[in-house]
Formats: C-alpha cells, structure tokens, sequence
C-alpha cells in the first residue's frame, strides 16, 4: 500500500511551527530516510504518520484510506523507538508477541510466529531474557521484531541508532540494513546522520525548517543537490562564485579558481548567468606545481588514514579544502590544483 | 598525607558521635522495656512482664492501628492511582488547582487537619470511619505524588507509545504497561503511606474513639500515665513493626533508582 502525506502542517500550541507543508508519495518496499538537523520537524513528521499526534492541517493517506485522525493503535504501523522502548517487566518472547496478544490472536498461533520471528531474527536462545539483560544490538534485534510481528503496513524508526558510541552505530548500520532488506516493509526511518541516511534509504527526503529541502536516491542528492543547503548537508563542499558558459562540450563555468567543467547546468540559467559553484573536496586533486594553471600553497594537512584532508590558499586569495588519497605526495608547500568537476547552483544569497 | 589521615579521622569521630546521640535513646528505651527496673540493664534483671502489659491492654489499639493503617493502603491506592495518572495524562480546566488542592493537606499540621475533619464531619464523629478518611486524607498527598513524577517520566511515555503503536489499546496500555513499570513505585508510596498511618499521633488524638484507640494515642497515654518501662516496651514494639516496612521501602528505592537509567 502506499503512504500519501498531503500538505501537512504543525503548528504548536506555542507557535512553533514544526511543519510547513510536507506533500511525499511513498512506494510500497520503499526504505525512505527522513534526514536533517535537529529541529528541522522530521521527528515531528514521524509522529503524525505513527499517530501519536495530529497535524494541524493536511492529510495522511494509507492506500486510499484517510488515516489523519487514526489513532495509533489502529494504524497497523510498527515502531522502533530512539531507546527501543522494550517492555523491561516482559521476556523478549513477550516484547515481540506483545502486538499479537493486544489483537487477541489465540496462544498457540502467537507461539507460532513469535518463534518464527525470533528464528528469523537469530534470537531464539535470548527468548527468555529481560530486556536489561540484552546487549544494545540484541535490544535493536528485539525491537524490530516486535514491530515486524504484527505485519506492519508501515515501519517507522526514530533515529535508532543516535544513543549508540559509533563503533557499535557502524555495526548495527549494516545490520539494519541486511533486516529491512529481508523483510522488505515499506519503512521510514529518521535520522540527523548523513551516513545512516545515504546507506540506508532507497530515497532520502531532506526536511530543513518544516519543509521539504529535496527529494531522491542517496547518489542523486550528493551528485545533484538542489540548494546550497542539502550540497553542505550531505558530503561537505567549497563554494565560489561564477558565471555560467554554456558551449558545445557543455556546461562550464568561469570562477575565481579558473575554468571548472559542470556536471549540470541549473535548470533555466542562461549563459553568462552568475552561478554558485560547489566543489566537493575529493574532486580536487594535487598536481605538481609546474605547469599548473592554479598554485596553492598549503595551509593545513589532516591525515585522516585512507584520506589526507588539506587546506589549501589558492594564488586568487581563496581558501579550499581538499580530501585526496593518503599516499599522494606532498613534499613542497606549493602545489598545483585540479579541479574535475563542479555542481552549480544559482545564487542564492544564501 | 598527613593533614588528609587527620581530616579523615576528625571525620569519622564527628560520625560516630552523631550515631551515639542519635541512638542512645533508641538503645535505652530498648533496655528499659526489657529491664525489671528503669535504670537497670537487662542482663541483670530481665523481665518479659512490660511486653505482656501491653499486649493485654493495647492488643486492641495495636490491632485498630494495623486495620486502619490496611484500608488506608488500600483506598489511597485506588484513588492515589486515577488521579495520579489523570494528573500526569490530561490536560483539563482546573489540572494545576487540583493538583495544588490535592497537595494541600501535606502544609497542614496534623493537629489542625484533625480539628477540621471532626468538626465538618460530626455525624461521624467516634467511628472508625473517621480514623481512616482521616489517615486517608493526610496521606493521599504522598501516593498521588509519587505516582504522577513516575508516569511523568519520558521512560513510561516512551512505552506507552510503544504499546499503542503495537495496537494496544487505552485499557490494554493501562494495565499490560502502565502499571507494570510503574509497580515499584506503588508499592513504594504504599509502604510510605503505611509508615505515616501507623505512626501519626496529632491526627489520630481528635479522631479516635474511646471504644478504638489507634496505636500511637495508646503510647501516648502508656507514656502519661503508666510506668516508663511499659512505654518502652510499646515503643520497641512498635520500631519493630514499622523497620521492616522502612527496609522494604528503601530497598525499592533503589532498585527504582537503577532500573529507570
């Protein structure tokens, strides 16, 4: 079934206004990520579409069901919480056939398919634990299994992995990943982690300020941001000013740091339209300085392990950061720069 | 090194002589009730006689303080419950009054509590009816308290949303949930409740019926009008009661303290 949010709106009772009309489709299957920074209204949106609270405007549509005023304990949406939230009094056979006993389904079949998910989970020699005496993964393990028990028509997750050390947040990724592939539930997950996002969601949707930032894959966002927001939000990027070229080879444009080829050119600018440029660092590579059409001398090197993170001032007075592999040799404090490619965007004023 | 050792010691004798003061009436009225004599020890003249007194004459008070101190559990946690989850999950005209309101008998000396209940309430006047809405009364304020901080806590919102988000519905969430994680803490304010209705004199002096004397009047007048050892024997007797109840209660405590984090 298909998950249609329809101009939605919050506006609490002291004014705030969390949301500022959010219009999505989404597929059945589909994984969609709701990313951006904290008080952006993504956990906000979340709440609606669970019902745990009301818009103050606009309409949530299940297939072609309204579901706005639904309660949620008649939505049929499984939810894993920030902390899991599991039932600390109940055994982990309990938490997961809780869903099963509130809708009255006998003993023997719950039994069934309790243990039928706990199979599928790997949890079947924690059956008998209490939640506290579960490790953070097993607790996740546990959690998504007592919302995928009742057959959810949506899965919601509210930034399960945030109260995590990141050692044990990268781990638990993969493994999200490997469970939301298998059950394969249309699933919303919410998250301020650029990272979690991109390898999590089918599509990512970026909220800022209560609205809609942009839409689309993982890739799309990172290779084609639609505002000078989402190109920072998601990787990092240097910004310089330009004026757009439009030739026969293609997009191209005219910037302090000389002439950058263009993935795109943005939609409807004309040529010798001024642009905002956006240069991720790994698309800056260190070339000898001989020869080279832009010098730069080194201000600052990270060594980051796989990568080395510099900070370069260009001859034309502007500072760039670029992220090129470990081994490149820097052995003198002038070096030339390369620039492959660019996304432009038009100016903002942002 | 040297000026820390000298710090700690200070310390410790500063401790311990605290305790000292603190206990030495404990310690010597538990000598006396054993005692044959006040101002004897024990070991040179025992004697079981001062327990036997008070057995024979305030058994009933004992049994009246225990019944009502029951029924006060009893109804306390059956009003203290609804109010405290009405308190803590609705919003409604009048929620901060009330609450206010509920809170109120804590600011009231018992003495004044007391003068006004048998006052108001004159039909009732020497029933034992009056001893428990009395008690029940003075120490509503300390169940719905405790109950409304710990469903007030993000911990039990988080499992109720949990649970209605499974399908659960209001009574399902209520009694599968709700009471569950917050269990402890009933039993806990029920233990507190108890403590305070064994143990409150000023209250219980207007309320009381001659026919029915709860136990904290008896000692009162043990302690008036008969001889200081069987005061003592009645007030060991009544420690012995109420530390189990304090063991229990703190115990819980704690067990609350590590479970929420």
């Amino acid at each position: 079934m298909t998950l249609q949010l329809d101009r939605l709106t919050k506006t609490y009772r002291d004014g705030t206004q969390a949301l500022r009309g959010i219009s999505l489709l989404i597929q059945p299957g589909e994984i969609i990520v709701l990313l951006g920074p904290s008080g952006c209204g993504k956990s906000t949106l979340l709440r609606l579409i669970a019902g745990l609270d009301v818009p103050t405007s606009g309409q949530v549509y299940l297939g072609t069901r309204d579901i706005t005023y639904t309660p949620a304990e008649r939505r049929d949406m499984g939810m894993v919480f920030q902390n899991y939230a599991l039932f600390p009094h109940m055994s982990v056979a309990e938490n997961i056939g809780f869903g099963l006993r509130v809708r009255g389904i006998t003993r023997a079949e719950r039994q069934q398919r309790v243990e039928a998910m706990l199979e599928k989970l790997q949890l079947i020699p924690l059956a008998d634990r209490r939640p506290d005496q579960l490790s953070g993964g097993q607790q996740q393990r546990v959690a998504l299994g007592r919302a995928l028990a009742i057959n959810p028509s949506v899965l919601l997750l509210d930034e399960p992995l945030t109260a995590l050390d990141a050692q044990l947040r990268e781990s638990l990724r993969s493994e999200l990943r490997r469970t939301l592939e298998q059950f394969r539930t249309t699933s919303i997950y919410v998250t301020h982690d650029q990272t979690e996002a991109m390898s999590l969601g089918d599509r990512v949707v970026v909220l800022r300020n209560g609205l809609i930032e942009q839409v689309g894959t993982p890739r799309a966002l990172y290779q084609r941001p639609a505002s000078a927001f989402v190109a920072r939000f998601i990787g990092s990027a240097n910004r310089i000013g330009g004026v757009l070229r439009l030739t026969a080879t293609g997009p191209s444009a005219e910037t302090a740091l000389g002439p950058v080829t263009l993935a795109a050119a943005p939609a409807g600018a004309a040529d010798g339209a001024l642009i905002d440029v956006f240069v991720r660092p790994e698309d800056v590579t260190v070339v000898p300085a001989a020869g080279a059409a832009l010098l730069a001398a080194i201000v600052q090197v990270e060594f980051l392990g796989d990568r080395l993170r510099l900070q370069v001032r260009t001859t034309t007075g502007a500072t760039i950061t670029a992220s090129v592999a470990a081994h490149t040799m820097i052995s003198t404090n002038l070096v030339g720069l390369c620039i492959r490619q660019a996304i432009a965007l038009p100016t903002a004023g942002e | 090194m040297q000026r820390i050792s000298v710090w700690r010691s200070a310390r410790i004798i500063w401790l311990l002589a605290t305790l000292l003061f603190l206990l030495a009436p404990v310690v010597i009225t538990v000598f006396g009730s054993f005692s044959a004599r006040w101002g004897r020890t024990p070991w040179e003249a025992f004697t079981l006689e001062w327990y036997g007194y008070v057995f024979r004459t305030y058994g009933q008070a004992i049994r009246v303080s225990l019944l009502v101190g029951a029924c006060t559990v009893v109804i306390t946690t059956l009003i203290g419950i609804p109010a405290g989850y009405a308190l803590a999950r609705y919003r409604f005209w009048g929620r901060a009054l009330l609450e206010d309101a509920l809170l109120l008998p804590l600011t009231l000396p018992g003495l004044a509590l007391g003068l006004a209940i048998v006052q108001t309430y004159v039909i009732l006047r020497g029933q034992l009816l009056l001893l428990i809405i009395g008690h029940v009364v003075f120490t509503l304020p300390y169940m719905v308290q405790m109950v409304t901080a710990s469903l007030r806590t993000g911990n039990v919102l988080r499992l109720e949303a949990a649970a209605a988000s499974l399908g659960a519905n209001w009574f399902q969430r209520f009694f599968l949930v709700t009471l569950p994680s917050i269990r402890n803490t009933v039993v806990a304010a029920g233990l507190a409740v108890a403590t305070l209705s064994l143990g409150e004199f000023n209250l219980s002096y207007f309320l009381y019926s001659p026919l029915a004397m709860p136990l904290p009047v008896g000692m009162y007048e043990a302690y008036a009008s008969l001889r200081i050892e069987i005061g003592s024997a009645f007030t060991t007797l009544f420690v012995a009661l109420l530390l189990p109840l304090l063991l229990v209660g703190q115990l819980l405590g704690r067990t609350r303290a590590t479970s929420s984090t």
